[in-house]
């Protein structure tokens, strides 16, 4: 176990730098999960929006307070370009001066001013509305009413609801979910990068040449030499991980029935992350370019296997891609664990399983790496 | 003396290139993923386009045919039809995700959907909007037939309610931020190369240091020398990322490119003087002053939005600040400011503050490796 031992004690002196990272990506791990947790929670859609009303009358402060209660009116603190750029507001309404004349003279052209940026959902579902209160309006009053019964009874006759049936499928997006909210969403982006960026330090000082060469002609095989390497990573790995599940435990406040197999799955996803950190080590060995590296395939694999874009709107020839990657599996496994998908056990087993099978292949093809670089330097 | 030290320089970096190569490759790499998952996303999921609806009749009824037919066809429209023999026909359809929702006429109107969002809710609003056409014409019917033409013609009527103003004549996909985020990742990133700054100038850094801090060349041109050597290579990587996105991958960056290419070039440079800094102020080895480096870095860029693009408006929004002082939101910031703005005030506003983050970071950086004394090497 002499390697081992090694690994130890350079991981000791390391230690300081390790806990840098290990302290950046716990706190990035709880700003992820706040940001996350909103998402939990499942609200029927409501459009937000910003209504500047230039008419003044009783007419359109009918309009705005039924607005009101249909829709969530904000007051953004950021400019307005900025709040409909980012989806903060879906919608910008501008009630046009001579709003009330109009409506009572039975001319309905131009009542309104949308300012947009993008065309979304929010302002088509608002065209809609501002379409059918307005045709109510003139219909209530084309039956015989004056115009404050028309607004009255324009308000009642939208207030009928159809009758919604909500059915489970199989194509996500379930319960209103994109992707499973949470600690356990952004985790395997923190792990994948803290192992990089902790153990490669590591790595780094035993894959030294002279360091190298001189293990080399000892007496120790290459094939142990490397196995106690991934062990010792392994080892660093696990410690690392029950680290972050005591935050997760402390932010959820205990895990429950499916929150233990999401332990698991980060369990087994760790350790992958290990082995991909020790292969990137292995393959690049600059103090310099490796953290530049880390970063490149911590992003990556994130975007690529649906971490920060739910898998839902990725494109296909991406999730194709994602497919060959562990945190593919991992994101899956989760999704279907906080609802995002359809739940199925044997499908959380089969991807925790198919994340398994990654470890084994990545145990070999870093030990193959391992042998080639020493047949290279002999 | 000045020349000297800044063409040596330049020389090694580009024979040391191992760092330079990966962080002009590390924006081409995610550059093109960013590419490949993004580009749908705006068309497909969040601008507007006529929602996929599954209709299930069983029952003639001339008129919802008509109002179905109308809402869905023009440029305008607003649901994508799909005609299904049964409900169960219709049902699998929904389950596979080709339509958001089923809507049923029988004796009723009906609506069947398998999840809650925007294009779901639309479909409820215009079910809710037929239901609620249909209830004025009953009780006009019982009330008063006689102006049931009237109010059919009126139903009938296609309003054109909203006049539309459009904000901004750059590009709407929220989704190029990731290519904003991105480059300014690349320009903190350049922190890495301010950071050889310390180490080839202390004499307690490197054998380098060492030997220039005996050498006759003031401290102060020699540290100008390499600086100035290292905000040209910040600059050029940053140079290189904008052409390989705007060029190659065809990212639009609107009909300011030349601004564009500006504004990461001064980002580089400030990246660097914030490299500089930090390996003034750090002490202790390289890895230690590389973690600070890549902690400022990574946590500037989340702060930014490039992991989670929603971070950047609730940061706007809630504390303005942190996006203020966030070096990498102030590099992103300014790309945003030139895409969306007409006029140039908060770009300018951004350039300013990197110039002024830059004077800071590099006098930081200066007083910090001025005037060092050793006992012993």
């Amino acid at each position: 176990m002499q390697v081992f031992k090694l690994f130890m004690q350079i991981l000791k002196k390391k230690m300081p730098v390790a806990m840098i990272y290990v302290v950046l990506f716990m706190v990035l791990c709880l700003a992820f999960t706040a940001k996350g947790d909103g998402e939990m929670t499942f609200e029927e859609s409501k459009v937000s929006i910003v209504i500047t009303d230039n008419d003044n009358t009783a007419e359109s402060k009918a309009l705005t307070e039924y607005i009101g209660k249909r829709c969530r009116v904000t007051e953004p603190k950021m400019s307005k370009n900025d709040a409909l750029y980012f989806n903060h507001i879906s919608f910008s309404l501008t009630v046009n001066e001579g709003y009330a004349q109009k409506l009572a003279a039975g001319d309905t052209d131009d009542l309104f001013t949308e300012e947009y940026v993008h065309e979304n959902y929010g302002a088509a579902y608002m065209e809609n509305f501002l379409g059918e209160y307005v045709g109510c309006v003139r219909a209530a009053v084309i039956a015989g009413d004056d115009m404050s019964e028309a607004l009255k009874s324009a308000e009642e006759a939208m207030d009928i609801d159809t009758e919604v049936k909500m059915v489970p499928a199989d194509s996500g997006k379930m319960n209103g979910l994109e992707s499973g909210g949470g600690f356990f969403r952004y985790l395997p982006f923190i792990l994948i990068s803290v192992m990089m960026y902790t153990l490669s330090a590591v790595m780094v000082a035993i894959n030294k040449k002279e360091v190298r060469f001189r293990t080399n002609c000892s007496a120790i095989s290459p094939v142990s030499y490397g196995g106690q390497l991934v062990a010792g990573s392994v080892t660093f790995v696990m410690a690392v991980w029950v680290l972050f599940m005591v935050l997760g435990a402390l932010v959820r406040g205990g895990f429950d029935g499916k929150g233990w197999v999401q332990v698991l799955n980060s369990g087994v996803f760790a350790v992958a992350s290990a082995l991909v950190a020790v292969i990137v080590s292995l393959l690049i060995n600059t103090e310099q370019t490796i953290n530049i590296v880390s970063n490149v395939v911590g992003l990556a694999m994130s975007f690529m296997c649906g971490v920060f874009v739910p898998q839902s709107m990725l494109s296909d020839s991406v999730l194709a891609v994602g497919r060959f990657m562990p945190m593919y599996w991992y994101t899956k496994a989760n999704d279907m664990l906080t609802g995002a998908e359809l739940y199925s056990a044997d499908k959380v087993a089969e991807c925790i399983g198919v994340e398994a099978g990654f470890c084994i292949a990545l145990a070999a093809v870093a030990l193959m790496i391992f042998k080639l670089k020493v047949r290279a330097d002999d | 003396m000045f020349f000297n030290e800044f063409r040596y320089n330049l020389l090694t970096t580009l024979r040391d290139r191992h760092f330079i190569m990966w962080l002009i490759l590390f924006p081409m790499a995610l550059g093109s993923l960013f590419k490949a998952a993004f580009s749908d996303i705006y068309e497909n999921d969040i601008k507007f386009s006529p929602i996929p609806t599954a209709i299930v009749q069983t029952q003639k009824d001339d008129i919802f045919k008509e109002v179905i037919r109308s809402v869905s066809k023009g440029k305008d429209a607003l649901l994508k039809v799909t005609y299904a023999d049964s409900a169960e026909e219709a049902e699998k359809l929904l389950k596979d995700g080709k339509v958001a929702g089923v809507i049923t006429k029988d004796g009723t109107l009906g609506l069947t959907v398998a999840s809650n969002g925007m294009d779901t809710t639309i479909l409820k609003a215009f079910t809710d909007r037929y239901l609620t056409e249909e209830k004025l014409i009953k009780d006009t019917l019982e009330k008063d037939p006689m102006k049931l033409p009237a109010l059919t013609a009126a139903l009938k009527d296609d309003l054109k309610t909203v006049k539309k103003v459009r904000l901004t004549d750059g590009v709407s996909d929220p989704y190029i931020t990731y290519f904003f985020n991105l480059l300014a990742m690349v320009a903190a990133c350049s922190s890495v190369t301010g950071l050889n700054v310390v180490m080839q100038n202390q004499a307690d850094q490197s054998p380098l240091g060492a030997r220039k801090g005996c050498s006759p060349t003031p401290k102060l041109i020699s540290t100008l020398a390499v600086l100035a050597g290292c905000w040209l290579t910040g600059m050029m990587c940053t140079a290189i990322s904008v052409s390989f996105l705007a060029f190659v991958l065809k990212v639009d960056f609107g009909s300011r490119l030349g601004f564009v290419y500006l504004a990461a070039m001064m980002g580089g440079i400030m990246g660097t003087s914030m490299g500089f800094m930090i390996g003034s102020l750090v002490k202790g080895s390289y890895e230690k002053k590389n973690a600070v480096a890549m902690v400022i870095s990574l946590g500037g860029s989340f702060l930014s939005g490039l992991m989670i693009a929603d971070i950047k408006p609730d940061i706007m929004e809630k504390a303005p600040l942190v996006n203020a002082l966030n070096p990498t939101a102030v590099v992103c910031d300014s790309f945003y400011y030139l895409n969306l703005d007409a006029d140039y005030d908060r770009f300018i506003g951004k350039m300013v503050t990197m110039l002024v983050m830059t004077v800071l970071f590099t006098a930081v950086g200066f007083i910090f490796t001025r005037r060092k004394k050793y006992a012993g090497l």
